[in-house]
């Protein structure tokens, strides 16, 4: 009697090793061909989860559409998504789990703070790390193990007020930026560049973030009688600005960022949208049929646009970048380790991408950046059309 | 593992920050929740010392902890004669001022982060190592509370808890009793500050927010507010629980609510089912001088 | 004898106001050395925001307070007692945290305690000066009979014995000038002996004493001046028998008491 239970337990202990025993070709078989795995950090709870939650829904649409094709090599992708709440420390935890817990060779990230929080782990780890999604001009140096696909702050300014000078025939520049770090480094760039190409900028003025009435500043701006007004803003702030401008008779054109590029600009300035100018950074519907196209896929899986459309545009490529990395290791025999993903990325070449194009990343040591077209976008009848396209 | 010991060397840090929080939230009875600040001037001045003035990386931390001092001081001693309510909003806009000076602070990286800070520890095992000098300086800082709740220094602290006005109608002084505890709890924080700049190599202004000192509070009031042994326990839940729930396959919506409601959810449960916390005693809990009347 | 008894304490004209209640109206007054001085007055007269403006726990919005000659009226509630003004507190006011002798050392004036350096260090003058002012809190609680409860909290205390306990804590500071709030209220016939027996002593060894009492039976037979307060203002000063006999003032005091 009291044998009995050690029996079973003995008897229980050859089953399931047998059952292991049986188990093990099957996998086997499929450990021959584990699927391709890369990380994305982004926030997918906290106040930025609405663009971080549409930009994982893009890669991973891209990522069905990949594997639909084979996937790489034969082999699924895959992508192990984490939470990083836009919050830098959270980040870290999020990126030291996807370098040391599921051993990821290869992450995406967005967010300039958390970009920068988590470099350290990549660096450290040896794990690629790309950018999709932050503008800071610090992030060209951040080591070894981080590149960015995303074009940084300086891209966007010098292309602009190069194009306004040489193109537009604009030769006075007003200048407006908002107090803070993207604002004070925009606003530099660009009028830096404008006065390279031959410009002069004639006013230049900072308001603070909070500020809600801007006369003072437009009225020296009036002032100066610029033939160009250039405004390094943010969103909230954008449809005021332009507003009080032109009640206080500033007829000039006005120019801004991609962050102009914003349907509440159009519904809250109606008609006085009209002329204005903004800048983009991923290509359009009508550069690309193929943004078209996906603009559609988001009418018809979420009936809506997404938010946030050039980040997700690039976000979507993400997936492709991955396949092809994996792809030029596997190709050369090569383990997917993050030293050789590094490797793939420098001695790969241009990518092309479906929905942002070509994309030449600048791997020279201690400056990692990309260099991309600028699309320019005018409002027309209450909608941004595209305008003029700025090459590399 | 290395994903393990960097949430313990998480853990150690707060147990540093809530420890040295409790000693004046909790002993002392002072509503100042500048503490994140003290902790983010302490992680700057320890990143500035090793990166732009020389300071060998190991004796960095004491310029982090120097700094939070005495920025603590410039708080308190204006600050510390008014009490309660206005202690409470003082101390919030100090913390707002003081983060909105290093986002307009363009040689410490303003609001972008400061980056390319030097290690502590490098080599493979530099976070068991972190995990180590931390852990012994968390030790430190837990004893160091405990020393200073008891004894000489501790009673009077306990009887200005106890009644504030006729503490100092017998001759103590208050006010300086006040200042010493929030320059230890700066003091504290600043260290712990220089220690996380030393190992996560890049700090930014958004690290050091007001939704840091209501973590900071989470782990207080869970670990028990005014006891000695509930920081370290306080600080492993505030910290862990968010890292586990995200392993938990949920929806993004389950999830935002869950991470949304975590430290608030935690505050309240624990205010209205162990006031104590962990491992509080009632009596710390305050309302006893009731019995007095 | 008059220019015997010194003044210890000279008020000047203080006043204070809460909202549109006046507490303290162009109040003048002296303490002198060795003299019980015993305070009257209805509920809400400004008694014990006397004491108050005295020892600086609140701020008088006009007038000053003299110490032996010196203005203290800018001076911290804890510099004036370090100077050797001592009260107690209507409400007793004891640490409920601290066990009953702890109570009594927060009061012993080189108690060193809120010191950075000596919490720090702990010199050995430190620890000599603290065990004698553990011994003198012992023997304060000794002379009001209540050694027995030296370990226990307060909570564990009758009413009466917390008042016993709150003379002793005043006891432990040795300066000038004693100032008792309602010392006696609550407190048993038998421990309201020892209270007049410690009162009486004190001023026999030359401090200045002041004394609010509702229980005027026991006042007259402790004080030998009395003033009369109502309304923030000191209505009438004088001795016991003529305060207390003014028809007046006996209207005012059980007027507004009703
Ligand atoms: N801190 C305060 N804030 C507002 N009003 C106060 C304050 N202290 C006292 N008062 C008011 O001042 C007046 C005098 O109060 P006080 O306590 O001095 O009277 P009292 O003569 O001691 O009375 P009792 O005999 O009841 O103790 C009262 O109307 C009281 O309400
Ligand atoms: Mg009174």
């Amino acid at each position: 009697m009291g044998n009995a239970p050690r029996i079973t337990r003995r008897t229980l202990g050859g089953l399931a090793l047998g059952a292991a025993a049986l188990a093990a070709p099957a996998r086997l078989a499929r450990a021959q061909q584990p699927p391709l795995r890369f990380g994305v950090l982004l926030p997918m709870t906290g106040r930025a989860a609405f663009f971080g939650n549409d930009q994982i829904a893009a890669t991973s649409w891209a990522l069905e559409r990949i594997n639909a094709a084979g996937g790489v090599a034969g082999r699924r992708l895959e992508m192990v998504t984490i939470d990083s709440q836009a919050d830098p420390q959270t980040g870290i935890n999020g990126a030291t789990r996807l370098a040391t817990v599921d051993r990821v060779p290869l992450f995406f990230v967005s967010w300039s703070a958390v970009v920068n929080a988590v470099a350290p782990v990549a660096n450290r780890e040896r794990v690629l790390q790309i950018s999709s999604g932050a503008t800071a001009p610090g992030i060209a140096r951040l080591g070894e193990y981080v590149f960015t696909m995303y074009p940084l702050a300086d891209v966007e300014g010098i292309a602009a007020a190069t194009w306004h000078v040489r193109s537009m025939n604009r030769r006075r520049a007003g200048v407006l930026y908002i107090n803070n770090e993207s604002g004070i480094d925009g606003a530099r760039v660009y009028r830096d560049a404008f006065q390279a190409a031959g410009g002069q900028v004639v006013a230049y003025e900072a308001y603070d973030p909070r500020a809600t009435d801007f006369t003072g500043v437009l009225l020296r701006l009036r002032t100066a009688n610029p033939d160009i007004l250039w405004i390094q803003g943010d969103v909230p702030e954008i449809p005021a600005l332009v507003s009080q401008a032109r009640r206080l008779g500033l007829n000039q054109t006005v120019a801004t960022t991609s962050i102009g590029q914003n349907n509440r600009v159009l519904e809250q300035l109606g008609p006085a949208a009209e002329g204005l100018l903004v800048t983009s950074l991923a290509p359009g519907p009508q550069d690309r049929p193929a943004v078209g196209a996906y603009i559609e896929e988001w009418r018809r899986r979420e009936s809506r646009q997404p938010n946030g459309l050039p980040f997700t545009q690039y976000f979507y490529d993400a997936a492709f970048v991955a396949a092809s990395l994996f792809g030029w290791t596997l190709q050369r025999n090569l383990p997917p380790s993050g030293e050789n993903m590094r490797r793939a990325l420098v001695e790969h070449g241009p990518f092309d991408l479906p929905l942002t194009g070509e994309l030449r990343i600048d791997v020279a040591e201690g400056r990692h950046t990309v260099r991309k077209p600028v699309y320019v976008l005018q409002v027309r009848d209450g909608a941004f059309r595209p305008h003029a396209t700025i090459g590399v | 593992m290395e994903y393990v010991l960097t949430i313990l060397a998480l853990i150690v840090l707060w147990t540093i920050l809530s420890a040295s929080f409790n000693l004046v939230i909790g002993f002392a009875g002072l509503l100042i929740v500048a503490q994140p600040l003290f902790y983010g001037i302490g992680a700057y001045a320890t990143a500035a010392a090793a990166m732009f003035l020389g300071v060998p990386v190991p004796l960095a931390p004491l310029l982090g902890i120097l700094a939070a001092l005495l920025a603590s001081i410039v708080l308190s001693v204006p600050c510390v004669r008014v009490s309660g309510d206005y202690l409470l909003i003082a101390s919030i806009g100090f913390l707002l001022a003081g983060l909105q000076v290093i986002r307009n602070t363009e040689s410490i990286g303003g609001a972008g982060g400061l980056a390319h800070i030097p290690a502590l520890f490098e080599g493979p095992n530099r976070t068991l190592w972190f995990l180590l000098v931390s852990g012994a300086f968390a030790a430190a800082t837990l004893w160091l509370v405990r020393w200073l709740v008891s004894g000489d220094f501790g009673r009077a602290v306990v009887a200005m808890r106890d009644d504030e006005e006729a503490l100092a109608g017998l001759g103590r002084d208050v006010l300086r009793i006040k200042v010493f505890l929030v320059a230890v709890s700066a003091g504290c924080a600043g260290l712990a500050g220089g220690l996380y700049a030393l190992h996560f190599q890049f700090v930014s202004p958004d690290q050091f927010e007001l939704l840091h000192a209501a973590m900071m509070l989470a782990c207080v009031i869970v670990g028990g507010i005014g006891s000695t042994l509930g920081p370290p326990v306080g600080a492993a839940i505030v910290i862990a629980l968010p890292q586990l729930i995200t392993m938990l396959e949920m929806p993004p919506a389950v999830m935002a609510a869950i991470q949304g409601m975590l430290f608030t959810g935690l505050v309240i449960a624990f205010l209205f089912l162990r006031p104590q916390g962990l491992f509080g005693s009632a009596a710390a809990v305050g309302g006893s001088r009731v019995e007095a009347k | 004898m008059a220019a015997e008894r010194a003044a210890i304490l000279r008020l000047e004209g203080l006043e204070k106001r809460f909202g549109g209640v006046v507490a303290a109206d162009r109040l003048s007054l002296s303490l002198r050395a060795g003299e019980v001085l015993g305070v009257v007055g209805p509920n809400g007269a400004g008694k014990s925001t006397l004491f108050n403006l005295i020892c600086g726990s609140i701020p008088a919005d006009a007038g000053s307070v003299l110490l032996e000659g010196r203005d203290i009226s800018r001076l911290a509630a804890h510099r004036r007692a370090r100077l050797g003004i001592s009260r107690t507190w209507q409400h007793v006011r004891l640490f409920p945290s601290l066990s009953v002798l702890d109570n009594l050392v927060m009061s012993g004036q080189s108690y060193p305690g809120e010191s950075l350096l000596a919490a720090l260090f702990r010199p050995p003058a430190l620890r000599r000066a603290m065990a004698q002012m553990t011994r003198a809190a012992e023997a304060a609680l000794e002379a009001v009979g209540m050694s027995h409860r030296a370990g226990h909290r307060v909570a564990e205390l009758s009413y009466g014995q917390q008042k016993l306990v709150g003379l002793a804590r005043a006891l432990m500071n040795e300066g000038p000038v004693l100032l008792l709030d309602e010392p006696l209220a609550g407190v048993d016939p038998r421990n309201q002996i020892t209270m007049r027996a410690i009162i009486d002593r004190e001023a026999a060894r030359g401090r200045a004493v002041c004394v609010i009492e509702h229980n005027i039976g026991v006042l007259r037979e402790l004080a030998a001046r009395m003033v009369f307060m109502f309304a923030g203002r000191a209505e009438a000063e004088g001795p016991p028998a003529a305060i207390l006999g003014d028809p007046r003032l006996r209207r005012i005091y059980f007027g507004g008491t009703a």
